[in-house]
């Protein structure tokens, strides 16, 4: 580390550093332009941030001027994210914690107003590309800020177009947002953030859970958007190597706020010179420097984060010459519904060694795992050879215990073996808590540690690097060379070169197939190769930088969730009842619904049902076959209760010399009562047809008088609603993971026991999501002011007339029958 | 819609009964698909199971008003889960699910309600399944021809164990598990558990220090 710290100061000359020098905290410093001086946005004095569980940030000193570009910087862990959440106004009122100090932004005190107060001044990008668009539509969830703003619907419509384009988005306003891939999604929430005009953009490590494809195209428009003038930006971001790219030094904001472990401010400068003096230290406490200041050797920042494993403990069992190959794919050819994602692969992994698997976004990386793990049959080709373990890109999608011990005696193993894999973990001092509180890195060393309990030969993992700061990635990465060193043969998908160096061979994918097996080295000589891989900037993606997403396999909502994405989602596209008004048609159908609880006679509601199959079928352009597929769950019902009806009731027995007793009022009863299910039934199947979420919602709010807030929960539950199947196949199949090979050597379907603990983690994701949403919600100024709807749905004669309509219609059938 | 000033909800606790009503929307779909093919199989009993099961439908209000301990947390959960279940899993129940909300909400939050919101103990948890269960029988009994039947007292009894099993003492152990994790610390009921040192003891070493700093703010912790 020595010789590296030389470099470090040689490479960039210290110039003009403030106040900090001393490297003590809480310095405050002036802005570094040297221009005149911007609005005032931001005014701190001593202003410091207290978690309950003792964590906290500051106290920081200092203001924020238009014009500047604040780089946020510490490891991971120093409180970054709560203070921009601070100066985005959602302490306390989102995050429990106490403040101290004076905090102003725009002129309001943020702990004091909360979040949607300084909606005005402040937009918000944060780093999970889900939660970034709240509502179900791209070009709504753009809107939503100005609607908030009370901007008049004539205008909306120019400033949505003005936004997406200038993040190269322009085609997506039609599109769902379940539909985009994670970069898009991203440049979307940018345009949202964007689309009011802030005057200060906090972005929370934007690119962080993208993969490498998207990141390019998301940091050009970030950057775009904090150069844009008058306008002042605070950016976190942990892949600073990633984020400066060439440029280097050059390519990061020009001033720098630095926080030490304890989320003290240890500098506030000029970057290249905060770089320079405490370039050496911050990469110590795990940070990911640009390269210049330091690229270093991969033992760089052993014990950064936590604990880090003992490397000496692992070491030399296995014979480094034996290696044996321990699982062998021949001829695979991988893919899903009618879609071949590769074909021809030939691989083997050997003991005692790491294999990295490379290769763009969608290339099929984690279609290859799957298949060596044995979680999917493939299409062709066979696997052979021992048992594999896969840990998943994201820890928590596996979790099953409810505390850290019980996660690994969830494999198992005997308790000593339990015991010395939370030391080898350094998670001892964690053995009761919850795996879901522990940090990123925590619960990656704590998947890789269950999977080793498990004893199986071979380990697969999923980019087991992603996300981590640089202390924490190479812990992860030590565990799985620990693993080769002990005779397994480990396999690993990446995007990131550095993470390359633990590796003994190197497999690329593209172009469908295993393009080469090489050396680290020599890919890293290679730059087509490179390229071929994603490593390498160019060589050809999708239009746009990044494939399109591979659609959710599987299992689907079985109706309106994956509608064919873009067009044809506007009223009309389910018939002629999709343009009529949705609280009238919920309206009409209660009425129904009460008129049929008053009727005891099966004819009417007989009639009643016919006329109504006619009325949906024509109404949503419901076939006969989507009319069985909708009826045929209440259908049994139904049927449940004539029988239940027939048997159940006293009175007239017409055939006496049966074992049971059947009465002819329980016929008579029991049809009706089926007959009600079923009309109900129908009319809710054909109001849910006909109404999209959104014009429900909008409808409900302007005609049904719904409090926008609830309209708009709603409204962004519906967006939720649709990234349940993903969510919930990635939790089954990683559940599936756990268990043992079945006698056909595949992974089996998951039973009752494990399907709660996935529903479980489901539950838990979804409280996160709440809490992210409804954070975005306010940032996008949701309150209880005056808004106006950028769409409104009207509310027209056609309505009275199929009103008047229907009402006839029942009362002659009421009449006659 | 409910209460004035600092009681109201706010637009987080919005944001998570919605979510709640979705999460569990969801995932009643994906485990009704198993249960509707027992249901056939059990034939005429299938009728009478569905009060096996219909505890599980309370399950949102009691966690919601463990989790938010505010005045009318259940009813607004029950009515927002059933707009859910309505408009956007379109429930063949329709639009009448609403007054059976109502009534699930209000026999469910009405136990909470009597402590004022201080007492989440097995007792009412087992009492708000009880009740949330119990009140919407009836209307239930009114909606589906059950009056008259031989079996209406079976089906009262069957329906009330399932409300106190499912919709009270399964809603508690959901509540514990999920503060556990963490992703309850910013609610309510996270700042409650603050309070008590008793629940403290899941929180890992990460809140060793905090029954010892409750007065001015928690110890800032340095590494």
């Amino acid at each position: 580390m020595a010789a590296e710290s030389r470099e470090v100061a040689a490479a960039t000359a210290p110039s003009g550093v403030t106040g900090a020098g001393a490297g003590a905290a809480s310095a405050p410093a002036r802005t570094v332009t040297g221009e005149e001086p911007g609005e005032l946005l931001v005014e701190a004095q001593e202003f410091e941030i207290v978690l309950p569980s003792g964590d906290g940030v500051g106290p920081f000193s200092g203001t924020i001027r238009a014009g500047e570009q604040i780089l946020l910087l510490g490891p991971s862990g120093s409180g970054k994210s709560t203070l921009l959440r601070g100066l985005a106004g959602a302490i306390p009122s989102h995050v429990r914690a106490t403040t101290r100090g004076s905090l102003l932004v725009g002129g309001a005190d943020p702990v004091q107003e909360g979040v949607v107060a300084l909606a005005d001044t402040v937009g918000f990008l944060g780093q999970d590309p889900v939660s970034g668009i709240c509502l179900p539509q791209v070009d709504d969830d753009v809107a939503l800020p100005l609607e908030n703003r009370a901007v008049p619907p004539q205008q909306i419509t120019p400033r949505i177009t003005q936004a997406l384009t200038a993040v190269g988005a322009a085609e997506l306003g039609p599109r769902r947002a379940s539909t985009l891939s994670g970069g898009q999604m991203q440049r979307v929430a940018l345009a949202t953030a964007s689309v009011p005009r802030p005057r200060l953009l906090l972005l929370d490590e934007p690119t962080a859970m993208l993969d490498a494809d998207g990141v390019a195209a998301v940091r050009a428009q970030v950057r775009a958007a904090m150069t844009r003038p008058g306008v002042a930006s605070v950016l976190v971001e942990h892949r600073l190597d990633e984020w400066a790219g060439a440029l280097g030094t050059a390519g990061l904001p020009e001033r720098t706020i630095a926080l030490d472990r304890s989320g003290r401010v240890l500098a506030d400068g000029p970057t290249p010179a905060v770089l320079a003096e405490h370039g050496p230290a911050l990469q110590e406490m795990g940070c990911w420097l640009p390269q210049e200041s330091g690229r270093s050797a991969p033992t760089g920042g052993t014990g950064a984060d936590e604990t880090a494993t003992d490397e000496s403990a692992a070491g030399g069992t296995a014979a480094e010459t034996d290696h044996r190959p321990l699982l062998t794919a021949r001829g695979l050819q991988l893919g899903y519904g009618s879609r071949e994602v590769l074909s021809g692969i030939d691989l083997e992994l050997r003991a005692g060694e790491v294999l990295a698997i490379v290769g763009r976004n969608g290339a099929g990386k984690s279609t290859l795992l799957s298949a060596l793990a044995r979680l999917d049959a493939p299409r062709g080709g066979r696997v052979d050879g021992a048992a594999a373990g896969l840990v998943l890109q994201r820890p928590e999608a596996q979790f099953v215990g409810s505390t850290v011990r019980a996660e690994l005696a969830d494999t198992g193993a005997s308790p000593d073996r339990i015991e010395q894999m939370l030391q080898r973990l350094g998670l001892s001092a964690w053995e009761g808590t919850s795996p879901y509180r522990l940090s990123g890195g925590q619960q990656r060393r704590l998947s890789l540690g269950a999977m080793l309990l498990r004893d199986r030969p071979v380990l697969l993992a999923d980019e087991p690097g992603f996300g981590l700061d640089r202390g924490a990635h190479h812990v992860a990465m030590q565990l799985l060379r620990d693993a080769a060193q002990d005779g397994r043969a480990v396999a690993f998908t990446t995007h990131d070169p550095q993470a390359l160096q633990v590796a003994d061979r190197v497999a690329v994918i593209a172009h469908g197939r295993l393009e080469r097996v090489c050396t680290p080295a020599q890919l890293l000589g290679d730059r087509d190769l490179q390229q071929a891989a994603g490593l390498a900037p160019g060589g050809g993606a999708g239009r746009d930088g990044e494939p399109a997403p591979v659609p959710a396999q599987g299992q689907d909502l079985g109706r309106a969730s994956r509608r064919p994405a873009s067009p044809g989602h506007g009223p009309g596209s389910h018939g002629p009842l999709s343009r009529a008004n949705p609280t009238v048609l919920l309206g009409m159908l209660t009425a129904l619904s009460v008129v049929c609880l008053f009727l005891f006679d099966p004819t009417p509601l007989l009639v009643l049902y016919g006329l109504l199959v006619a009325g949906v079928m024509a109404g949503t352009r419901l076939g006969p076959r989507g009319l069985l597929r909708g009826q045929a769950p209440f259908a049994m019902f139904a049927a449940g209760i004539l029988v239940v009806n027939m048997l159940s009731r006293p009175g007239h027995e017409p055939w006496p010399e049966l074992p049971v007793r059947i009465t002819a009022e329980g016929i008579e009863i029991g049809a009706a009562l089926a007959l009600r299910a079923l009309v109900i039934g129908l009319g809710a199947l054909g109001v849910a047809r006909a109404c999209d979420a959104r014009r429900m919602m909008v409808s409900l709010q302007t005609h049904a008088r719904i409090p926008a807030r609830y309209a708009v929960a709603l409204l962004a539950g519906r967006r939720l609603l649709d990234e349940l199947p993903a969510q919930w196949r990635t939790l089954t199949r990683a559940h599936r993971l756990r268990l043992d090979l079945d006698r056909h050597g595949q992974v089996p379907p998951l039973g009752p026991r494990r399907m709660l603990t996935c529903a479980f983690a489901l539950l838990v994701d979804g409280v996160r999501s709440a809490e992210r949403i409804a954070f975005a919600l306010e940032s996008r100024g949701l309150g209880e002011g005056p808004r106006s709807v950028w769409r409104p749905v009207p509310l027209t004669g056609r309505d009275a007339l199929l009103v008047a309509g229907t009402a006839a219609v029942v009362a002659l059938v009421l009449v006659v029958f | 819609m409910s209460g004035q000033g600092a009681r109201r909800l706010t637009l987080r606790e919005i944001v998570l009964i919605v979510v709640l009503g979705v999460v569990f929307g969801f995932l009643y779909w994906v485990f009704v698909q198993a249960w509707n093919g027992l249901a056939i199989l059990m034939g005429p009993a299938g009728d009478l199971a569905q009060h096996v099961l219909a505890g599980s439908w309370l399950l949102v209000a009691p966690v919601a008003v463990a989790i938010i301990r505010k005045p009318g947390s259940g009813v607004i959960a029950e009515l927002l889960a059933a707009v859910v279940e309505v408009v956007f899993l379109g429930s063949p129940v329709g639009p009448l699910l609403i007054i059976s909300a109502l009534l699930q909400g209000i026999g469910s939050e009405l136990p909470f309600a009597l402590t004022r919101y201080r007492r989440f103990t097995w007792t009412t948890f087992a009492l708000s399944g009880a009740l949330g269960a119990g009140l919407v029988f009836f209307w239930s009994a009114l909606r589906f021809g059950w009056f008259g039947q031989d079996i209406l007292l079976l089906r009262l009894g069957m329906q009330v164990v399932s409300g106190i099993i499912l919709g009270g003492l399964l809603a508690k152990m959901l509540v514990g598990a999920l503060l556990s994790t963490g992703v309850l610390d910013n609610f309510a009921i996270g700042a409650a558990g603050e309070n008590s040192s008793a629940e403290n003891a899941t929180a890992g070493p990460g809140a060793a220090g905090t029954a010892a700093a409750t007065e001015a703010g928690p110890q800032r912790r340095v590494h």
